[in-house]
Parts: structure tokens; C-alpha cells; sequence
């Protein structure tokens, strides 16, 4: 499906959608290479499906540009763009076969209709099922007939519209594996929206954050969960621990007014810092620098058991992960608690707003 | 929009052509019908008209008449309903089915007919007269019943769509709590159904002061405003007080809309969505008083239709009642004849047709186009109001516009195509009400699918929007036939000579002393309307068994 050597990819420009005074997507830039899978990833009305509706054209944006392969296509009709979408709800027609739901997207007329559609389900893997009408069919494969429609005018850029969240969450999972398969196979470049971060790192090549309306980080799920830009981003992607602290002089922080940590660059002094670490890597130890906390709770998780710890002066419990074969105290045990320096991440409180 | 791009100017004809169609047709001639109520004789607008009808002592005693008709309609009606309604939704007692069946049966009955029946069995020469010991049947008794008969099945439809809405996992719970059955009706039934009762009384009210056929009938000297308009102006040939006493009418029936459609908007909210069905238990003692009560109510429902059916075929009722079929000779009386029956069958299922056609399509542009949002948020507004307007008043309204040789359209007038232009919007409201949740049911996107693979919206509208609403459009459909055979109010001042309609035939029969025939004439409309109803239920039938759509709720109030 996707087109021959060349660089096929997609520019999306400062993007923005103003309804009345409120921005809906604000000054979204983000480029796709050839062949990627992209995930939008933020909080439900983070403006993450306005931009995806804009870039196949179902909405106009109020200003910005959009290009595909160098060529602007901002003004174009969702038809001219190249670009084929799965909704959130599939959009399947229940009135019609399998097979006509795929033949619709070709119109009449189309030459060798018959043929296309047979080769779209066998490429969907769902050639037995053609005549069947949709209601008929599971979820996963009701997303692979909007698949297969959506790439019935041998798009260049496959976009999808939250495309799990329809689907029952115990195959969910093995489901957005098929799709990154599938994506891999068809070589198509794909653009995902979701406000599942789970999901995003499970299928994506690149992660956009997004916080109203606007792009915070991109980069690769690594990237995004190993070195979060911001606070936003550390806590809404994976677990995370955000503990206020404060910086003093000659280059140290107090967490919690308490424990000092090395911070990797100067900050400016008396600022109020957020620091963040994963339940992972919070170590249990009795060396110096270390927090004094009360076990109060465990979650077991199967493979890790999640401990929930008070700390004098914090309000949120303290989380931290354990193998799940570990020694740990009993409810109400007294333990301190290190953060390994690597592990820390600090930002300014005042970029969590 | 981009969509657009695809059909330029239907997406911007097409809401402006609605918008066009009810301003036109709508708000034109009503806006008329109040400037006519405003100019005096010699043509300056002056109050002089309202001051004449506060004058006239006749006219004002109508006014009150009126209001005490209407609200003793919906004590009588509405409590009756609930009984009936709770007995179908709420008990396990037997003939449910049959019930439910025969409660609706006067929807297909010109409002005429239970007044007839009344007439035969308690007028002048009535079977049962002397049951009433002197009184007379012909003024507010007889009005109150045959208007009680007549919007019967408005309240029961509304309070069965509120009682079957029943939470079972509430009734569990009172259970469990130990509240007895009188403090759960009390505490869970009546308030979870206070909106359809609500709703209920508004329709019943205004219902019953807009009918015109059976104060015609029955009404004798209890004078009220739909007789006056009538007389006002087929009598008196006064245009302009008619439309005095029109506007006067649409008073109440406007407000009573405005709080039905409030306490309807309610009662659907209550509807949780993750419900569990109430499965009623049995219980002797209430379900027999149930029973017998439905019972009751039946029988003299049955008993109205077999009364009529009775009168047309003995040779004098009530003193020869051997059997004939001379009163089937409609060519032999005065009212229209045999065409009269063809002529009400033809502009029916073209009302039902063109109607269903353009009121659909309306629903499906103000639901789903994108552009010219003022123009579809008018016409939402416009579709809406028609509910509101008594039939005599749009009746009136359309024979001013459309009688005035300046009106584009005066070529129309007293023709077949008025009396199907005035059906249809008068008409208009539960049709588009129903088009909206059959339209709302159906996925946002599938525009958006189409639009991503080139296709147009007219496309989804046709392969996708219809087959799926296919039972809503029979519902809507079957509505404005069986309503286009009863109606008289809005056509009584609108039918050309050479088209003659059977419920106005009923009317005029009845009024030149050819009782028989009218009785003869009004049971050929009902059997029509069955006919109508048994072969939409078995189109509905065949499509649910080719795996067809679901069920959408259809809208069931009444058009006053």
C-alpha cells in the first residue's frame, strides 16, 4: 500500500483550531516519516482528535498548513488528501455486507470493484467473512473492515481515531499488537490518536504528548517514559512519582525540605522544584539520605507488587514497585527510602502549568 | 465545511429550501391570521375585532366553555388512561395485547364518530336515553365524553411509553427494604411517570378544545372557540373575527405544547440507560380490579365502534333495526358519495408518501449537513411549532393566504395540492420528531466515512440513513395517512367542490340529518385506517425478520 522509494511524509505546520476564543489545537507542528506509526497521545479534550480530523480534512483549521510529500493540501477535500481514516466507532453501515461496506468506499463504476474488495479482505485476513454483515462479526475484526475500507483508495497515510476503544479491555491487548503487525506489513504511515498511553508505547515508533491543544514532547516511547520534558509528561505516561522540593544554594535541592538531591543543572535558587521518579526505582535502604515512610498499603500486580508508602509532609502516597518474590515489611512497618540520583528527574514547578 | 466541496449547492439549497418550505407555508399564512384579527373593516389594523368578541356575551361564554371542556378532558381521560396503561405495562393480567390494541382503536376514528355513537344511544331517539333519567346527552356531557373517547389513545400511548420505562432494579430494591406495594407506587411509580402524566393532560387539553367534529355533533348549545371559528366563518362568512377566535384558541394550545414538550423532554431523561426490564409479579386482589376496570374500558370503546358500525346498517335506529345496506349508498346523499371514500384514500397516501419523503429528508439535513448552521437551527425551531397550531386555525389561515390572487401560489388554492400541503404541515411535528431519534440513532461518523472515501452525503442519506430507518419511515408514514383519513379542522375551509373528503362527509351528513350514511361513511374511515395499520405492521414484521434494523422509539404525540 505504501507508495514506492521516495520520501512520503507527512508536515503538519502550527496547526491551529479556534472555536469562539477557546483553542481547540494550538500551533501543532509534527512531522511523520515514511512508513511510521505515530501516536497522539493526551487526556480526553487535549484536542488530539480535532488535529486528527483536520489533517484528514473533516474539519478546517483556522490557521496553520498541511503537506504531504511537499505538496500543501490544506484546502483540499478529505477524498483528494490520500489519506484513509478509521473512526473511534468503525463507522461500519449494519445494513450492508462485509464486503459492500468495502465496496462502498470505491463508489460505482469503479473498475474491477469485485476484485479490489476480495484483495482488500484477503488483505485483512477476512475473505471468509465477506458476506457476513457486521454486527455479525467480533470487534477486532469490525476494526479490520474499517481498516480494509479505509485503505481502499491506496492511501499514503492511515489515520486512527482511538481504534481500541471500542473493544473490550481483555483483547484489547493482544489486539493493538495485530495493528502494529499490520501497519508493519502494509508499510503505511500511520497517525494514532488515543488517550491511552499504555497503548501508545505498546504500539508506537514516535509519541506526541499532547496537553490542550498543544504538542509538550515527541519522541520515542523510550524516550517519553525514560526522560519525560515535563511534569505533565512524567505523570501521564507510565506511573510516576511527583514530590515537591525546593532548590538552595550551591547547586542543591531538598526534597520535602528534607532529603538533598544533586541536581543535574543549576536552578535558579529558592525555586520551587517538582521532582519525579519512577515506583521502580525507589530503593528501600538504610545508608544516610534516605526518607523515613510507613508502609500502609500493597497492590499485587502479578509480575510486581505496588507499595504504598506515607511520608511526613507528602499527601499523596509514595509509590514504589517491588519484584513480586521480595521481602517486604508488613503493613505499618517503619522503612526509609532512597532515590537514586540517576533515577531523579527535576523540573520547575512552574511548567506544570 | 469540506463537505461541500462534494455538493456545493445542495448542501446550501437544501436547508434553505426547508427553512423556505415551513416559513411559506407556516409562518406565512399564521402570521396572516393574526394581521387579519387585527384589521378592522375598512381595512386599518385596529382592536376593534378582539373588542367585538369581549362584546358578544356568546363569544366569550365559548371561551370559558372551552377552557372547562379541556380541563374536564383530562381529568376524566388521564386517570382513565394511567388505569388502562398500568393494567398493559405493569400487570400480568390477560388480553394485555388486546387491550392495548383496542385503547388505540379511536386513533383511527374521525373525532366525529364517538360523538355519533353517544348520540345513538343517549339523543333524542337513543337506545339507552332514559338511563339518563331527563338529562340530555347534547351539550358538556356528551362533549366531555365523546372528547374523553377521542384522546384516549394520545394519553394511553404517552403513559405507556412512561410506565414501560420502569427501572427493575429499583423495585428489587424497595423490595428488599420492605416497602409495601402502596408506598412503592407511591414512592417509584407515580413520580418516575409524573412527566408522562404531565404530558399526558397537556396533549389530552389541547386535544380537546381544538376538535371541532364532535362539538358539531354533540355539542348542542355548549358553544366552544373550534365551533366558533367554524361558524364565524363558513356561517358568517366573518374572516376576520374567525381569526380572532382562531388566535384566541392558539393561546392554550401554544402554552400546552410549550409544558408538554418540557414534561416530555423530562420523562425522556428519566430513562436510565442501564435499566434492567421490571418484570411486573401477580397479585389476585388488584390484578381482577384491573382487569375488570381495562375490561370496562374496553367494552365501551368496542361499544362505540359497534354502535356506528350497527346504525349504518339498520333501516332506522332505534325503531327498525332490520339490516340494510341502503345507507352505503353514498352517491344517494349529500356529502360526496363513494368518491368522497377514493378521493380521502389518494390524498392520504400522497400525504403519507410526500410527507414522509420531505420530512425525513428535513430531519436527516437539520441532524447531519454541516453548513448554514442558522438556516437548520430555523428549521429544527419551525418543524416544532406546527404542534402547536389547532387544525381549524392553519385551516383558516390557508384559505386567507392562499385565497389572495397577489399569492404566488394562489393557483393552489382550492385544489388537491393545498389540501396535501396543509396535511403535511400540520402534520409535521411528531413526523420530525420521529425522523430526529430514528436520524440520532445512526452513527456521527458514516458522513465522515463517506467524505473520507469520496463519497457524497446524498450517498449515506440513500444507502445508509433510509434502509436503516426504514421501520421509523413506515411509523411516520402510517402516522400521516390514518391522520390525513380522520382530520376535518384543517381542510373544512380548504376542499375544492370537485374533492370531496370522507371525514368532511361524515360531517356534512351528519349535520343535513343523514346520520345513517355519516355513521356508514365514518366506519369505511376507520376500516381504511386498519387496513393501513395491519399492512405497516406486517411490512414492520417482514423487515425485523430479514435481520432488518432496530427499533427506534417512535414519537406518538398528537397533532391538535
Amino acid at each position: 500500500m505504501s507508495s514506492s522509494a521516495g520520501a512520503t511524509h507527512l508536515e503538519v505546520e502550527s496547526l491551529t483550531k479556534r472555536f469562539g476564543t477557546l483553542a481547540a489545537v494550538d500551533g501543532l507542528t509534527l512531522h511523520l516519516d515514511e512508513g511510521e506509526f505515530v501516536c497522539l497521545v493526551g487526556p480526553s479534550g487535549c484536542g488530539k482528535t480535532t488535529a486528527l480530523r483536520i489533517i484528514a480534512g473533516l474539519e478546517k483549521p483556522t490557521a496553520g498548513s498541511i503537506r504531504s510529500n511537499g505538496r500543501d493540501i490544506t484546502a483540499l477535500a478529505p477524498a483528494e488528501r490520500g489519506m484513509g481514516m478509521v473512526f473511534q466507532s468503525y463507522a461500519l453501515f449494519p445494513n450492508m455486507t462485509v464486503a459492500q461496506n468495502i465496496a462502498f468506499a470505491f463508489g460505482r463504476g469503479t473498475h474491477d470493484r469485485q476484485a479490489r474488495v476480495s484483495q482488500l479482505l484477503e488483505l485483512v485476513d477476512l475473505a471468509r467473512f465477506a458476506r457476513r454483515r457486521p454486527n455479525e462479526l467480533s470487534g477486532g475484526q469490525q476494526q479490520r473492515v474499517a481498516i480494509a475500507r479505509a485503505l481502499a483508495r491506496e492511501p499514503r497515510f492511515l489515520l486512527l481515531d482511538e481504534p481500541l476503544s471500542a473493544l473490550d479491555p481483555q483483547i484489547r491487548g493482544r489486539l493493538r499488537n495485530e495493528l502494529k503487525l499490520l501497519q508493519r506489513r502494509l508499510g503505511i504511515t500511520t497517525l494514532m490518536v488515543t488517550h491511552d498511553q499504555a497503548e501508545a508505547l505498546a504500539v508506537a515508533d514516535r509519541i506526541a504528548v499532547m496537553r490542550a491543544g498543544r504538542i509538550l514532547q515527541i519522541g520515542t516511547p523510550r524516550e517519553i517514559y525514560t526522560a519525560p520534558a515535563d511534569p505533565f509528561t512524567a505523570g501521564f505516561v507510565g506511573a510516576m512519582n511527583l514530590l515537591p522540593a525546593t532548590a538552595e544554594s550551591e547547586g542543591t535541592v531538598r526534597l520535602l525540605d528534607k532529603l538533598p538531591l544533586a541536581p543535574r543543572h543549576e536552578m535558579p535558587r529558592g525555586a520551587k522544584i517538582i521532582a519525579a521518579i519512577r515506583p521502580e526505582h525507589v530503593e528501600f535502604s538504610n545508608a544516610p539520605d534516605t526518607l523515613a515512610a510507613t508502609l500502609v498499603s500493597r497492590e499485587f500486580q502479578g509480575a510486581f507488587v505496588r507499595l504504598s508508602l506515607a511520608i511526613a509532609g507528602l499527601e499523596q502516597p509514595l509509590l514504589v514497585d517491588v519484584g513480586n518474590g521480595a521481602a517486604v515489611p508488613d503493613d505499618g512497618a517503619a522503612v526509609a527510602v532512597r532515590f537514586p540520583p540517576e533515577h531523579v528527574r527535576l523540573f520547575a514547578a512552574d511548567a506544570a502549568r | 465545511m469540506s463537505g461541500a466541496r462534494f455538493r456545493p449547492r445542495a448542501d446550501w439549497l437544501v436547508p434553505l429550501f426547508y427553512c423556505a418550505f415551513l416559513l411559506f407555508f407556516f409562518a406565512a399564512p399564521l402570521g396572516l391570521l393574526a394581521v387579519k384579527s387585527l384589521t378592522g373593516a375598512d381595512g386599518s389594523l385596529t382592536l376593534e375585532n378582539y373588542r367585538e368578541f369581549l362584546r358578544a356575551p356568546d363569544l366569550f361564554a365559548s371561551l370559558r366553555n372551552t377552557l372547562y371542556l379541556g380541563v374536564a378532558t383530562v381529568l376524566l381521560t388521564v386517570p382513565l388512561a394511567f388505569l388502562l396503561a398500568y393494567g398493559i405495562e405493569r400487570t400480568r393480567i390477560p388480553l394485555r395485547g388486546f387491550f392495548g390494541h383496542v385503547g388505540a382503536a379511536s386513533l383511527l376514528a374521525p373525532s366525529l364518530l364517538p360523538a355519533m355513537a353517544l348520540v345513538y344511544l343517549f339523543g333524542q331517539q337513543g337506545l339507552l336515553k332514559d338511563l339518563l333519567g331527563g338529562h340530555t346527552i347534547y351539550g358538556a356531557p356528551g362533549l366531555l365524553l365523546a372528547e374523553t373517547i377521542a384522546t384516549f389513545p394520545h394519553a394511553l400511548v404517552i403513559l405507556r411509553t412512561a410506565l414501560t420505562a420502569a427501572d427493575g432494579r429499583l423495585y428489587e430494591q424497595a423490595h428488599l427494604l420492605g416497602a409495601g406495594r402502596w408506598r412503592t407506587f407511591f414512592a417509584l411509580t407515580l413520580p418516575a411517570a409524573r412527566h408522562g402524566i404531565v404530558s399526558a393532560a397537556f396533549v389530552v387539553f389541547s386535544l380537546a378544545i381544538a376538535d371541532v367534529g364532535a362539538p358539531k355533533v354533540v355539542g348542542g348549545n355548549f358553544d366552544v372557540l373550534a365551533l366558533d371559528i367554524y361558524k364565524q366563518v363558513l356561517g358568517l362568512q366573518n374572516f376576520n373575527l374567525g381569526a380572532v377566535v382562531a388566535i384566541l384558541l392558539l393561546g392554550p394550545t401554544v402554552l400546552a405544547v410549550l409544558f408538554e414538550r418540557w414534561a416530555a423532554r423530562r420523562q425522556a431523561a428519566l430513562r436510565a440507560s442501564r435499566a434492567t426490564p421490571y418484570a411486573p409479579d401477580t397479585n389476585i386482589g388488584r390484578d381482577v380490579a384491573l382487569f375488570s376496570a381495562c375490561a370496562l374500558i374496553a367494552i365501551g370503546i368496542v361499544g362505540v365502534l359497534l354502535v356506528c358500525q350497527l346504525a349504518a346498517i339498520v333501516k332506522l335506529w332505534p325503531y327498525d333495526m332490520s339490516w340494510t345496506l341502503d345507507h352505503y349508498r353514498f352517491d344517494d346523499f349529500d356529502g360526496g358519495g363513494w368518491d368522497a371514500v377514493t378521493d380521502s384514500v389518494l390524498l392520504a397516501a400522497v400525504t403519507a408518501l410526500a410527507g414522509t419523503a420531505l420530512v425525513f429528508g428535513g430531519g436527516y439535513v437539520a441532524e447531519r449537513l454541516k453548513p448554514l448552521r442558522w438556516a437548520r437551527a430555523l428549521y429544527s425551531a419551525l418543524a416544532l411549532a406546527p404542534a402547536a397550531v389547532p387544525g381549524l386555525a392553519l385551516g383558516l389561515a390557508y384559505a386567507l393566504f392562499f385565497n389572495d390572487p397577489a399569492n404566488p401560489l394562489h393557483v393552489i388554492y382550492a385544489t388537491f395540492w393545498i389540501l396535501l400541503i396543509a396535511n403535511v404541515v400540520h402534520f409535521f411535528t411528531v413526523p420530525h420528531l420521529t425522523s430526529i431519534s430514528a436520524i440520532k440513532a445512526l452513527d456521527p461518523e458514516y458522513e465522515a466515512a463517506a467524505q473520507m472515501s469520496g463519497r457524497s452525503i446524498f450517498s449515506v442519506f440513500r444507502a445508509v440513513a433510509l434502509p436503516l430507518s426504514a421501520t421509523a419511515l413506515a411509523e411516520i408514514a402510517l402516522y400521516l395517512f390514518v391522520n390525513a383519513m380522520t382530520t376535518v379542522s384543517v381542510v373544512v375551509f380548504l376542499y375544492p367542490p370537485a374533492f370531496k373528503l370522507a371525514a368532511v362527509a361524515v360531517l356534512n351528513m351528519d349535520d343535513a340529518g343523514d346520520a345513517a350514511p355519516a355513521a356508514a361513511m365514518g366506519m369505511m374511515i376507520v376500516y381504511v385506517n386498519l387496513f393501513a395499520r395491519l399492512a405497516g405492521a406486517l411490512a414492520t414484521y417482514c423487515l425485523r425478520r430479514r435481520g432488518g434494523p432496530a427499533d427506534v422509539p417512535v414519537m406518538e404525540i398528537a397533532a391538535v
